[in-house]
């Protein structure tokens, strides 16, 4: 593996991976010279990764509440949700809780 | 109204997430916490998963409505909470130390896929995912409510093209979304308890949280369904008496569903529905879910404080008569002057005067949905109504005819109609 390279995965469930092409998982791969924050990330998805509507997916600079953002199986909001800094390997997963109706 | 921060003094201090930043587990206080739940309450993975079993097993324990020898139909859709009940249900059966009623259960899976809007491999991947659970699993589409529904075992229905045309079309002729909504989900509970009737079943586990729950008891109220909030929120829906509708979830939050689902690498799925090719727009329903989950965000006991309210409530059996065709539950005669059958009632009176004297005194009260005043004035204009409760009645007006409705249903309209003429005729008569 590249150790020049950021490497991790993001998953979408619970009715999420709709707004990104029915797509659950994605391997994601960033050049690390620069820091990569969960904040900078949503930007990204939304720019590179959405298909659907944004705002079913982010509100102002975070996501969208009823969406829940996991890091490796923790809860972000033990963390530091939108400053937590992305390490090789991590798999982060956003979950929705929306209905939709 | 809370009346904190009135005199200046005090103030409701936003939770701060600061504190919450690597905190240990609240409960066994050594591992470090991986779940937080009401931004406050911190758990690890194995005091979480023990806590929300245990909401599931205490809900269904403290009803002592399951008895031995019950047949439990489990209505499985493919999504979270469906997901979460069913590994609930195997875990309980599994675990050899607590007490156990023998009961049987049946998975049910309803198709709600559009004609063009389903994947072939949708039921396969639905099939692999509960292949491990041992229950016998049955497949319906929701079109069988135009013929005889009849369940078909899961594994023969991958091959099967989805047939929901019938009621695809009759949705997209409702004016707006949120009757087509409503309409959907009482036809979905009538074909569930059909489905429940034929396989034997004498309960019906949906997999409704506690944050449907809340949805359901504002949304509910605001399609003037006050008077059933109890049948269509509580844990028990018991208006149809031979076969109970049970929300053993309703104690767990959608939060700690998806918890429970990512911690035991459980995967739902979430496959479009007929819903989906209905009028897009807002519902009241949807934006009533928006208004829960963004309050929720600053407020995040909101969703208890309406659960714990809303399911305080009793239905008023006394004050009833008659079945509604539709949704089955009974329709109140409360003369209340208030309610807002009788609002609207007064509203369409005024409406129907036109430019001559408004006098609300002459006004007769009337049942809602039925013309029992012999005038001229009613007999000419009104044609009788279907039996229907006020919020059915007005799901039927946001369609041209009930005609596209499923057969069933139209036959009990059609049924409770005639047995409340037959109750008005023999009235006089009756001590």
């Amino acid at each position: 593996m590249n150790t020049e390279q950021l490497n991790f995965t993001v998953e979408f469930s619970g009715g999420a991976e709709l707004l990104f092409n029915k797509e659950k998982t994605h391997q994601v791969c960033f050049p690390s010279v620069e820091e990569w924050t969960i904040g900078k990330l949503l930007i990204w998805l939304r720019d590179n990764k959405l298909t659907e509507r944004p705002e079913l997916f982010m509100q102002g600079d975070t996501v969208r509440p009823g969406i829940l953002v996991l890091v490796n199986d923790t809860d972000w909001e033990l963390l530091d949700q939108l400053n937590y800094k992305i390490a090789r390997g991590d798999s982060i997963t956003f979950i929705s809780t929306l209905h939709g109706g | 109204m809370c009346s904190i921060g009135d005199d200046g003094t005090e103030h409701m201090e936003p939770v701060a997430f600061t504190e919450l930043y690597q905190s240990v587990c609240r409960k066994c206080s050594e591992v470090k916490a991986q779940v937080v739940l009401q931004s406050k309450f911190a758990y690890c993975r194995t005091c979480f998963l023990s806590m929300v079993s245990h909401k599931y097993r205490s809900t269904l324990g403290k009803s002592k409505v399951m008895k031995h020898g019950d047949k439990v139909l489990v209505a499985f859709s493919g999504n979270d909470s469906s997901v979460c009940l069913l590994d609930m249900i195997q875990s309980a059966k599994d675990d050899g130390k607590k007490k156990k009623i023998n009961t049987e259960m049946v998975i049910v899976f309803i198709d709600e896929r559009p004609v063009k809007g389903g994947d072939e491999q949708d039921i396969t991947s639905i099939s692999e995912s509960i292949k491990a659970y041992e229950f016998p699993k049955y497949y319906c589409p929701l079109d069988s409510m135009y013929e005889i529904p009849a369940p078909i075992p899961l594994d023969e229905a991958p091959g099967l093209a989805i047939s929901n045309e019938s009621i695809e079309e009759c949705l997209q002729n409702c004016k707006s979304r949120t009757s087509a909504i409503d309409l959907l989900k009482k036809v979905r509970h009538r074909l569930l308890y059909l489905l429940a009737k034929d396989l034997g079943c004498n309960k019906i586990f949906l997999p409704e949280t506690n944050d449907d729950s809340a949805v359901n008891i504002i949304s509910n109220i605001a399609l003037g369904r006050g008077d059933q909030l109890p049948l269509d929120v509580g844990f028990m829906d018991d208006r149809r008496g031979d076969i109970v509708f049970l929300r053993p979830l309703c104690e767990i939050s959608k939060k700690e569903v998806a918890f429970y689902n990512a911690f035991k690498k459980l995967d739902p799925i979430v496959l479009p529905s007929v819903i989906d090719k209905v009028r897009t727009g807002d519902s009241i329903q949807s934006l009533t879910e928006n208004f829960i989950t963004n309050i929720g965000v600053t407020f995040p006991s909101t969703v208890h404080t309406i659960v714990a309210t809303g399911t305080k409530l009793l239905v008023d059996r006394e004050n009833s008569h008659g079945v509604c065709g539709l949704c089955e539950a009974t329709i109140s005669t409360n003369d209340d002057p208030l309610s807002s059958a009788k609002a609207t009632e007064l509203s369409s009176r005024m409406s129907a005067l036109g430019d001559k004297s408004a006098d609300t005194s002459t006004s007769e009260t009337v049942n809602y949905g039925r013309c029992s005043s012999a005038n001229d004035c009613c007999s000419k204009r009104c044609k009788p109504t279907p039996s229907l409760c006020y919020s059915c009645l007005l799901i039927a007006k946001d369609f041209e005819s009930t005609e596209t409705w499923p057969p069933a249903v139209r036959r009990s309209i059609d049924e409770e109609s005639s047995l409340e003429a037959m109750r008005m005729k023999i009235e006089d008569y009756l001590l």
